[in-house]
């Protein structure tokens, strides 16, 4: 197990992050102890992967040293690589059927490094089949995140047609379940850049051109809530009180309508 | 689509060259007879026959309304006759290798390659069906290359049961087909899988070209899997 953790450099942030909200939870509930102290240590030593110089996690231990294979060399993605090539050929490349380095900035992204989704987006989406169908959802949410609007839509895309035009093959057996509900985180943490956190809601838009406008309706902090946003503009309504701001701004209450600007 | 349902009286040809001995050509044509609850006609050709005078007298033969398919050898030596009348033959026609393996009397497997598409699934149709009703056990074989692989795979077992469900469904919802999936080279599998389920018979929908790079797969499965290969014709694109 520990051999295991140590190698699958995803599972040893996961287990980092687990380790230090646990420890962070018995400190809130006046539980704090050796062991606690324990595993912020065994939280502290575990190594993640992450090379400061490129700004890439490594996938595992070795993957960088993999036979560089990308996805164009092998077929148009989504792909399902491992039936095309099998699955020995593909472990033995870099070729990956949905990198766990980038679910990461995706579940936990207050867990990896500041500024790594670019770099990481730059690595690993050419060495990405896509092959899992929650893949083209995740990645169009990371591309939204990441300031890449249109490449974001191109993903998106895929990701609705999943079911719409039965890529997979086999929507007569159900519907992708992830894959619709990664096709909304997508539009909505990823397009609109919605976070929640310390009670604050933001929003960080990023439309792809060919878009005129993005309208939503969700729920946040038990308050229901609506954006409405063009390429200029984010109109916000909730309603009750609710802290809202926009990237780096102070947050503020917003009752009913208002309008969310930009500085300068 | 074309079938080997009979409409009326029903007869097999076995299609054997001046001096070519009946078996195994007369036992494959007697065990399709079975099948489609006919009778054997014998069409002998006359010596010294070119290839398209000989193919001339196969196509009146197999032109017969009577006459749901023809069968005959498909050795090196005989090509140019078996090319020609399989690519004219508006009708199923069977190629038995010179070496195939002595014929049940009864066809009990067959072997039936689909690549996915419904034109290819809607020539052997028919034939399928007639198979299937007579107790013959339907394996078909898909195989995944660069133009067939799912663009999506989850959970592998998940995935290939589901995926399998469906493309049975869709292509061959006969009772009792089992599928067989591959990945590779069509042509290598079909042969392959056609020794180890040890099939009796191989059918090919197929469009009946020859020029190269088209028919990999008939080629491949006529001249290697030592079974006979029932082609029957696709329409056209």
């Amino acid at each position: 197990m520990r051999q295991e953790l140590r190698y699958r450099f995803a599972a040893n942030v996961m287990a980092r992050w687990n380790l230090r909200a646990g420890a962070d939870a018995a400190d809130r509930a006046g539980m704090t102890s050796a062991e606690t102290t324990r595993w912020r240590e065994l939280a502290g030593r575990l190594v993640d992967g992450y090379d400061p110089a490129s700004g890439r996690y490594e996938q595992f231990a070795g993957y960088f040293a993999l036979e560089p294979l990308l996805v164009k060399d092998v077929a148009v993605p989504p792909v399902a690589a491992d039936l095309l090539l099998g699955r020995d050929r593909v472990a033995r490349s870099q070729l990956i059927k949905q990198p766990d380095v980038l679910m990461l900035h995706h579940l936990v992204p207050d867990q990896v490094e500041p500024g790594s989704l670019g770099p990481n987006l730059d690595y690993y989406d050419p060495r990405t089949a896509h092959g899992s169908s929650l893949s083209p959802a995740i990645t169009a949410s990371l591309l939204g995140r990441a300031g890449r609007p249109d490449e974001a839509l191109a993903m998106l895309r895929m990701a609705l047609a999943l079911d719409l035009d039965d890529l997979t093959g086999m929507t007569g057996a159900g519907l992708h379940m992830a894959s619709l509900g990664g096709v909304w985180q997508a539009v909505v943490t990823g397009l609109a850049g919605v976070r929640v956190r310390a009670n604050v809601l933001t929003a960080d838009p990023r439309l792809p051109a060919a878009w005129d406008g993005l309208h939503l309706r969700f729920r946040c902090l038990g308050r229901k809530v609506r954006l409405d946003i063009t390429h200029d503009r984010t109109e916000i309504w909730a309603d009750a009180p609710l802290m809202v701001a926009l990237p780096g701004q102070t947050p503020r209450t917003v009752a009913g309508a208002a309008t969310l600007r930009r500085a300068g | 689509m074309t079938t080997i349902e009979p409409a009326g009286v029903t007869e097999v040809l076995a299609i054997l060259g001046h001096d070519e001995p009946g078996p195994p050509v007369t036992e494959t044509a007697a065990a399709i007879a079975r099948l489609a609850g006919g009778e054997v006609r014998q069409v002998r050709l006359a010596a010294g026959l070119s290839p398209q005078q000989a193919a001339r007298q196969v196509m009146r033969a197999l032109h017969q309304p009577c006459t749901v398919s023809g069968v005959l050898a498909a050795g090196e030596l005989s090509r140019p006759l078996w090319q020609r009348v399989a690519q004219q033959s508006a009708k199923p026609v069977v190629l038995v290798p010179p070496e195939a393996r002595e014929q049940p009397p009864r066809i009990r497997r067959v072997l039936l390659p689909l690549d996915g598409t419904t034109r290819s699934a809607s020539a052997v149709a028919g034939t399928a069906e007639r198979l299937a009703r007579v107790g013959a056990e339907i394996v078909v074989l898909h195989v995944f290359d660069a133009q067939t692989v799912p663009k999506f795979w989850n959970q592998h077992a998940h995935a290939g049961q589901a995926w399998g469900q469906e493309f049975l469904a869709r292509y061959c919802a006969l009772p009792g087909a089992r599928l067989e999936l591959r990945s590779g080279t069509a042509a290598e599998h079909v042969v392959k899988v056609a020794g180890t389920e040890q099939a009796d018979m191989i059918a090919l929908g197929w469009s009946q070209r020859l020029e190269p790079g088209r028919a990999l797969v008939v080629q491949r499965a006529v001249l290697d899997a030592g079974v006979p290969v029932m082609l029957v014709p696709m329409p056209a694109d």
